[in-house]
């Protein structure tokens, strides 16, 4: 059934008004949503990732920041035990981690640890002097011990930024009780 | 990699020039135990898995290293670097510790853009006087062992089996060695020739047997990208008209120049070399970095290490590079670009886009080498054809630059020509040379 002139002029009116209204805001830049984390685009996210990479390259060859801290990428101690993932050093922003093997990603949630329970903490030999950084783990599922992980990205977020880079780690074998990533013995 | 090891000492509460304290033998072994290290690198963010990247062949690690318990059973021993003093001997291996971030050398461009300073022979001359004689004054403490750790790392041969030894019968000496890397990874010679007794009687060998193994297109290739990128940059802010970026070019050189690269690569080809060259120039470019000991020893103090080198050369009858400025600010950011190319980090044309990203930490860096290089060069990759009947609708040209064609219309030399018209290093040292 066709509607009313009268129902028609009255909608039309609104759609007006609301037109009018978003013309104005968008002319006075007031109350312009900022784009949340959640819309920004695959593009977005690949260049923030290849701008990561490039920075953790410049940390890890030595290089020094000019202006702010874009050499300056925190560099998380890892160990890997069965089931479990420790870090040392971690900065205080990172909630997830992600563990990649191959094609293989898993991203988890980090668990805070107590540091006097595991791991040695007191013999991370480059931690910082004045003794920053707290201490974590996460406990995976899909990546199993005996595959290698290539890389090891900590992140604020479930979907990023990335804020932090850890080191390769090698996969266990069945008979060994702990590896660190520099233990040639525990390369498969 | 000193320069690494000093950030390390820095990172934990001491001081960069700390690395300049621990004793050459200390540095000796920590070099083999990095070299092992670098077996384990990991895969960057957006990229390929570094060790086929930077080595060509990762088992080339494998091959040249000690056996694992070798370094830590008598007589040898662990480096024992602490980074809570760097005079010290822990008994265990130097970093990168376990659990931590393996060590990422320098690409060999870092080498040849820190010896195209003429810092090398500057500091050789400099040796040379202070073993000599009195003429520069006497040394602190730490100058002396500055001294002492220059000369054996640099200016002899390294010792027995270790990973720094790259001179031998076949190749007699380290310099001669270099330019024959240069050569062979980018087509470049170094501006200044070889002073008469420090292998230069051997004329330009390094070129000998090279064969079809040089990259003689590099320049060609790597100028069409900083053009690219310089387009991009501009037109960065365009929100109307038209934008000539083409980040799928952009990628495509990336990609040439990362396969070209990856061609001298091969089976490992010249990561042992690549190793040595950088750790010794960034020794040198730790030196001049700041008022270290042996610049104030010196009285050479200054706020650039150009300046800084230039001074020390002023002492000993020299003159470095006269683009030593440019050389040095470009050394670190081009050898960072050229590794992130190796790792394929540009070859997708999304990620390639990063690099004229102004908003990120990339896409600034982008715009000083390019001024760097524009500067050190004099080949201005900033400018365009003028008249609207040049200006081409798209920035690609028709093919990829060739050897021995440079695009229009920058005044490109010839790629087998020195980065550098050649520079007076060495020749006034007083010594005929």
């Amino acid at each position: 059934m066709a509607n009313t002139p009268s129902t028609d002029s009255k909608q039309l009116l609104e759609e007006l008004a609301t037109l009018a209204r978003a013309v104005k805001q968008l002319a006075e830049r007031v109350d312009v949503p900022v784009r949340p984390a959640a819309e920004v685009t695959e593009a977005d996210r690949i260049r923030q990732r290849v701008a990561f990479g490039y920075q953790v390259l410049g940390t890890l060859m030595g290089r020094v920041s000019s202006a702010s801290d874009e050499f300056d990428v925190r560099l998380v101690g890892v160990t890997r035990d069965y089931g479990r993932i420790d870090f040392v050093r971690l900065p205080r922003d990172a909630a997830f981690v992600e563990l990649r093997s191959g094609t293989k990603v898993e991203v988890l949630r980090i668990e805070e640890s107590d540091s006097d329970l595991r791991g040695d903490g007191s013999a991370d030999a480059e931690r910082p002097r004045n003794g920053d950084g707290r201490r974590g783990h996460v406990r995976p599922k899909d990546v199993e011990d005996t595959e290698p992980i290539g890389s090891v990205l900590f992140l604020r977020d479930r979907r990023g930024p990335l804020v932090a880079f850890g080191p390769r780690l090698l996969a266990l074998q069945p008979a060994q009780a702990s590896t660190s990533p520099l233990d040639p013995r525990s390369a498969r | 990699m000193i320069r690494a090891l000093a950030k390390r000492f820095a990172e934990t509460g001491g001081a960069r020039e700390d690395a300049l304290l621990v004793h050459p033998a200390q540095l000796n072994l920590w070099l083999d135990e990095v070299w092992s290290s670098l077996s384990n690198l990991p895969v960057l963010p957006g990229g390929d898995e570094l060790g086929a990247a930077f080595l060509g062949d990762p088992g080339i690690v494998g091959a040249l290293a000690m056996p694992p318990p070798f370094l830590s059973a008598p007589p040898m021993a662990p480096s024992g670097i602490t980074l809570d003093d760097p005079r010290a001997w822990s008994g265990t291996p130097g970093p990168p510790h376990p659990a931590a971030v393996s060590f990422f050398p320098h690409h060999l461009m870092y080498a040849y853009l820190v010896e195209c300073t003429g810092a090398e022979v500057v500091v050789l001359e400099v040796i040379r006087r202070l073993v000599a004689g009195e003429t520069l004054g006497s040394l602190s403490p730490d100058g002396a062992r500055w001294r002492r750790t220059t000369e054996e790392l640099i200016f002899r041969d390294a010792p027995p089996f270790s990973i720094a030894s790259v001179v031998s019968e076949a190749r007699l000496f380290s310099r001669v060695s270099r330019r024959n890397a240069y050569w062979r990874m980018f087509g470049y010679d170094l501006p200044h020739p070889i002073a008469p007794g420090t292998g230069g009687s051997v004329g330009q060998d390094w070129k000998a047997h090279v064969g079809l193994g040089a990259n003689t297109d590099f320049r060609a290739k790597w100028s069409e990208l900083l053009r690219q990128v310089w387009l991009g940059l501009e037109n960065s802010a365009n929100t109307s008209g038209a934008n000539p970026t083409d980040p799928s070019y952009v990628a495509f050189l990336c990609s040439s120049i990362q396969d070209m690269l990856n061609n001298r690569r091969i089976g490992g080809n010249l990561a042992h070399e690549e190793f040595v060259h950088v750790t010794l120039m960034s020794w040198l470019h730790l030196t001049l970095e700041s008022d270290t000991p042996i610049v104030r020893d010196l009285k050479a103090e200054a706020t650039s290490p150009a300046d800084r080198l230039a001074r020390i050369a002023q002492r000993v009858g020299m003159s470095p590079a006269a683009r030593s400025r440019e050389l040095f600010r470009l050394a670190e950011p081009m050898s960072c670009l050229l590794r992130a190319i190796e790792a394929g980090l540009f070859s997708e044309p999304i990620a390639a886009s990063a690099l004229f990203d102004p908003t990120r930490p990339l896409g600034i860096e982008m715009r000083d080498i390019i001024d760097g290089w524009q500067s050190a060069t004099g080949e201005r990759v900033k400018d365009r054809p003028v008249g609207a009947a040049m200006v081409p609708l798209s920035p690609q040209p028709l093919r990829l630059p060739t050897p021995g064609t440079p695009p229009a219309p920058a005044p490109a030399a010839v790629p087998s020509t020195p980065l550098l018209a050649p520079a007076p290093v060495g020749a006034t040292n007083g010594h005929g040379r």
